[in-house]
């Protein structure tokens, strides 16, 4: 081919090399694509193969400890931005290898792999019997269209988090409901005006107050169908109680995360505040709230008076997905099950374990912890078994959207929550169905 | 490497057929040289430039509906769907305005500081083209943690100066209405150094006595700057301005990275599909269809060639000395 | 060696000329006023580059609490910035420094391969008539154009095809295409490279490639630099390619190895609830580590750059 350009004496035959370079590189691309997606399990199993393994930096401890409990499985452990996995997966699709055998990520990250362009999870019904799955909190995370594409690691369930010596030095009483909740914030407002309990600066609140009030932001209708209905009397009585209580302060406009709130922990101004179970260790304690020892306490997550039950949240909590493409299933799911079951590793893990067994090894870690008033234990356990089984995990960015459409505009140009779920609802039709979802309003 | 060059030197000067044959034999064997000189990097450009970029047309006509390709199966498809995308118009939006406002700011910031500069040489210029080249060393994950920081005005370094403008917190900051010009000055904080490197490079390329013959004409700096140094790198000036248009048309990282943190911390205002390339980028690798990306790219990619096709017609910008034409 | 010695000691008066020059303050005169306002301006621009490097260089000495809550650019402990170290350390049995590893031999051997690409080829376009001068030009400019979302999947499949995803060459043989560079060069020896030059040269009979060594390069030192740093600098940060290309922990480079790391720490995602001691410090850290040979390299590229562009040494 340099030759031929070389000896071009003139400018068409120049272009001739290069009309004749387009056409080589269609036949070279013809030759290597047009493989499709294998759709079923890889076939060729091999008891002895490797496995690949994606984590992120703080699981490779789950890696260890497994190859020491089994010092003949051969993992290859690697270090990944999990964000990317959906990313990575479409590219190894197209080379038709690659892919990992197993992959540590949020249950959103799984929804995400589980389409038909991703194609990934392997179906773990066959492989994990029902007695151990029913042994998992928060399992419905990792069901879709009845196939269990991952087992739960950790949950993070929504509860009340409050100050008890705070609260019993202003004589009040934990609320269980939501309108004990609004009553005793109007009461703060007047009475200790700077003190908050809860936040709106975020858009954790989509999960804390929205998936905590049942409303239909994406209800999984099965088949692909999502019933997203923001109209519904479940999230307006959620909009008109953050409404009510907005304006009078008691509601913190810096988010979990945000420096302002850091100032309220640190001046002890948080006398209530609806969050995750990991809170108490992660933010509370320490560093971020800087709470001082034996202050902090949980309580149930609220409830509406009119519902039969207590409906909770969640902000965060991961699983491990396995690929359908590997080629040693018994090993991966083998280790899927070790790491999300033994008590060796979650027992003594950061956050509450999503396996009830584990997690009744892992509450010692809690009873030896200063920072809480009282164990906070049965309430973290109970509220595992809350969490809205009908908040679907969806292939789209519900919470950004949330953000951008209704927090920002809020907290930046003021108006009520219960006026922006409108174009809520329209950005997330849509988006759901750009991902192909049936879009159901009731 | 041996030059198959063998010309005989100092031909005396006669004008007889035999020397245009040679002068033209030389000529001949001189473009051969350069062909030679152009080789690797034609193979190159061939494997890493036109090879991918022909794939990506092909992509661009190919249906994805399992996230591999079925070769020109989509037709035009692909673009139709890139148009009548909801996200398309806001994504259009966006970039114009951040054109409007980075193109005229960058290369005036560039060039103005280029100037400065070069006005004065010494050890405090040095220091400040130092200073100016840094942040482009700093890269990825390090970049958007002091992006976190620089916008918070709770936290940032330049907290006095947010707080003067009435900004209390981060989403006072980073509100959509403000991300055209947060992208600028984002984007000006790491690329601005190395093209103000690049054009000093080319300042000092001036020779002296051009520059003292006008200060003995009695030009001062400013006359020196206009009259004599801005034409002299007038080619780096519109190769700057290619650069500039064509590439921040095709804006993705800054909104990409700094849109991913913001809403891992929940502070959600930057759209994971802010920008057309943004948007390219989720057709691919949120739903896995590389033909509506390379679709979207391609068009991204025209708009800004047409730009470059415009500006390098009107000022010659190929033309060399040893050009024909 | 046929260059005749007049040519020699023109290139090497102009080189004299400008070394001399080099003492020279001042390009411009100014009025006093002028001096200020330029220096105020310069003063200005310095703040807006260098205060956010001065937070970060400042980051490592603090605890997270401490970034939070002090002031902005107080100092923490000095002692803590080892600590920070440590802890870096302390991930997978010190992986970040086989990334660093990798990340200087992917950078060096794509920067060698680029410059010994791209210069004569720079040269070739502006110096001489090679076929399809103006084609070239404009496909490497279309080139430069297409984003990385649309090459990176045939990229991707490219690299496959030949077997080398997961090895260096998958991240070295595409990021050595350098087009960027290419018209840099074009530009520079279009502008800087005195044609007459080039013709005693040839008149003294040198062939084409003589010209080339003996004239092009000495006179391209200012380009060099250039190159070097901004083809380093690219290669040094590139994410996006060795993220798709690279599979494994081991043959990670920093960026992404770095990326990969954070991502499971709190210190970008304080939602991530996490055992390991690295937090916002350390990502400091880290990304001082990883900026400073991109400063060094453009430390020592400019004084190739200031120097001018005559002022390349001829050989002998």
């Amino acid at each position: 081919m340099h030759l031929f350009f070389l000896r071009a004496r003139s400018r068409h035959a120049f272009y001739t090399s290069v009309l004749m370079l387009v056409v080589s590189c269609s036949f070279w691309l013809a030759a290597c694509g047009g493989s499709g997606p294998a759709s079923s399990v890889s076939s060729n199993q091999d008891p002895n193969a490797p496995i690949t393994v994606w984590v992120d930096a703080d699981r490779m401890a789950g890696v260890k400890l497994y190859e020491q409990a089994h010092p003949q499985a051969k993992i290859n452990a690697v270090v990944v931005d999990r964000n990317q996995f959906p990313s990575k997966v479409l590219l190894e699709n197209n080379i038709q290898s690659g892919w990992p055998d197993v992959v540590f990520a949020e249950p959103d990250l799984v929804a995400q792999v589980s389409d038909t362009a991703h194609n990934f999870p392997l179906d773990l019904t066959p492989y994990v019997s029902s007695s151990i799955l029913a042994n998992f909190a928060g399992e419905f995370a990792c069901e879709f269209n009845s196939k269990v594409y991952c087992l739960r690691n950790d949950l993070a369930q929504n509860v009340l988090w409050y100050n008890a010596p705070l609260m019993q030095q202003f004589g009040y009483s934990v609320p269980t409901t939501w309108e004990a909740y609004e009553a005793l914030g109007l009461r703060v407002a007047r009475e200790h005006p700077g003190y908050i309990i809860g936040e709106f600066g975020d858009a954790f609140a989509l999960d804390t107050y929205f998936w905590g009030s049942h409303c239909p932001v994406h209800q999984d209708k099965g088949n692909a169908k999502l019933l997203i209905n923001l109209p519904d009397a479940n999230c307006t009585r959620m909009a008109n109680l953050l409404d009510t209580l907005l304006p009078t302060g008691v509601l913190s406009r810096s988010g979990f995360f945000d420096a302002g709130m850091t100032k309220y922990g640190k001046e002890n101004k948080i006398l209530m505040l609806p969050g995750a179970s990991w809170m108490g260790d992660g933010l509370f304690k320490g560093t971020f709230y800087k709470t001082a020892d034996h202050q902090l306490g949980a309580a149930a997550p609220l409830k509406w008076q009119a519902d039969s039950r207590t409906y909770t949240g969640a902000i965060g909590g991961a699983a491990w997905t396995v690929s359908r493409h590997s080629k040693n299933i018994n090993l991966a799911v083998d280790f899927v099950k070790w790491v999300t079951t033994s008590p060796k590793y979650l027992g003594h893990a950061a956050s509450y374990p999503a396996y009830k067994p584990t997690a009744d090894v892992w509450k010692a870690s809690l009873a030896s912890d200063p920072i809480y008033a009282s164990n906070p234990y049965p309430v973290l356990q109970q509220a595992a078994l809350e969490l809205d089984p009908q908040w679907n995990y969806v292939r789209f960015d519900d919470r950004t959207v949330f953000g951008i459409t209704v927090v920002t505009p809020v907290l930046t140009s003021g108006g009520t929550v219960a006026s922006k779920l409108a174009a809520y609802q329209q950005a997330i039709v849509q988006l759901a169905q750009s991902q192909g979802y049936e879009v159901v309003s009731s | 490497m041996v030059s198959p060059v063998s010309s005989p030197p100092d031909v005396p000067a006669e004008r007889s057929p035999r020397r245009s044959q040679t002068l033209r034999h030389t000529r001949r064997v001189r473009a051969l040289v350069a062909d030679l000189f152009l080789l690797p990097y034609l193979v190159f450009l061939l494997l890493f430039g036109l090879l991918p970029g022909m794939l990506a047309l092909i992509l661009s006509f190919s249906s994805f509906e399992n996230g591999t390709p079925n070769y020109f199966a989509a037709g035009l498809h692909n673009f139709v769907l890139v148009f009548t995308d909801f996200r398309f118009r806001s994504a259009l939006a966006n970039i114009t305005q951040f054109l409007i406002i980075s193109v005229p700011l960058g290369i005036a910031g560039v060039v103005a500081l280029s100037l400065l500069l070069h006005t004065r040489t010494g050890w405090f210029a040095d220091l400040m083209r130092t200073i100016y080249f840094l942040p482009g060393a700093v890269a990825g994950p390090t970049s958007v943690l002091i992006a976190l920081f620089i916008f918070d005005p709770q936290v940032s370094p330049f907290r006095g100066l947010l707080n003067v403008l009435g900004y209390q917190q981060l989403v006072d900051v980073i509100q959509p209405g403000h991300l055209p010009l947060l992208f600028t000055l984002l984007g000006f904080f790491a690329g601005a150094g190395g093209w103000i490197a690049i054009l000093y490079g080319g300042l000092k390329g001036i020779p002296i006595d051009i520059i003292e013959a006008a200060q003995i004409d009695g030009a001062n700096a400013w006359q020196a700057a206009l009259y004599i140094k801005l034409p002299a790198i007038r080619r780096y000036i519109i190769y700057l301005f290619i650069i500039t248009f064509a590439g921040n048309i095709q804006l993705f990282t800054e909104p990409q990275l700094i849109g991913a943190s913001f809403s891992y911390v929940g502070i959600a205002t930057i759209s994971p599909t802010w920008s057309p390339n943004q948007l390219g980028y989720f057709f691919a690798f949120t739903d896995g269809n590389f033909g509506a990306a390379a679709a979207m790219s391609l068009l991204m990619v025209a708009v800004g060639l047409a730009g470059a096709i415009l500006v390098i017609s009107l000022t010659g910008f190929f033309s060399t000395d040893v050009s024909p034409n | 060696m046929t260059l005749r010695a007049s040519t020699l000691r023109r290139a090497s008066t102009l080189r004299r000329r400008s070394l001399f020059h080099r003492q020279q303050e001042s390009t411009g005169t100014m009025t006093p006023v002028g001096v200020v306002i330029r220096f105020i301006l310069l003063l200005a621009f310095g703040v807006f580059f260098g205060l956010p490097l001065l937070w970060l260089l400042l980051a490592p000495t603090k605890t997270d609490v401490q970034l939070i809550q002090d002031f902005p650019l107080s100092v923490g402990s000095l002692g803590k910035i080892g600590q920070d170290w440590q802890n870096l350390l302390s991930f997978d049995g010190g992986v970040i420094v086989q990334w660093s590893i990798n990340s200087i031999l992917y950078a060096m051997s794509a920067l060698i391969l680029s410059l010994l690409i791209t210069i004569p080829a720079g040269y070739a376009l502006a110096t001489a008539q090679p076929h399809a001068r103006k084609l070239i030009l404009w496909l490497t400019l279309i080139t430069m154009l297409l984003p990385i979302s649309a090459m990176v999947l045939p990229l991707f499949l490219e690299i496959n095809t030949v077997h080398l995803v997961n090895t260096p060459w998958s991240v070295i043989l595409p990021t050595a295409f350098f087009p960027f560079g290419v018209y840099l060069a074009f530009v520079y020896y279009a502008v800087s490279l005195p044609k007459e030059l080039l013709a005693a040269a040839r008149i003294d009979g040198a062939n084409e490639w003589q010209v080339f060594w003996h004239i092009g390069i000495p006179l391209s030192r200012p380009l060099l630099g250039l190159l070097a740093f901004l083809s380093f600098t690219a290669n040094w940060n590139n994410y996006f390619l060795p993220f798709v290309m690279l599979q494994d922990t081991s043959v990670y480079n920093l960026a992404v190895g770095l990326q990969a790391l954070i991502t499971g720490t709190p210190a970008l995602h304080p939602a991530m609830i996490s055992d390991l001691p690295i937090h916002r410090a350390e990502l400091a850290l880290a990304g001082i580590i990883m900026a400073l040979p991109v400063a060094i390299v453009f430390l020592f590229s400019q004084r190739y750059v200031i120097s001018g562009a005559l002022t390349g040494s001829m050989k002998n």
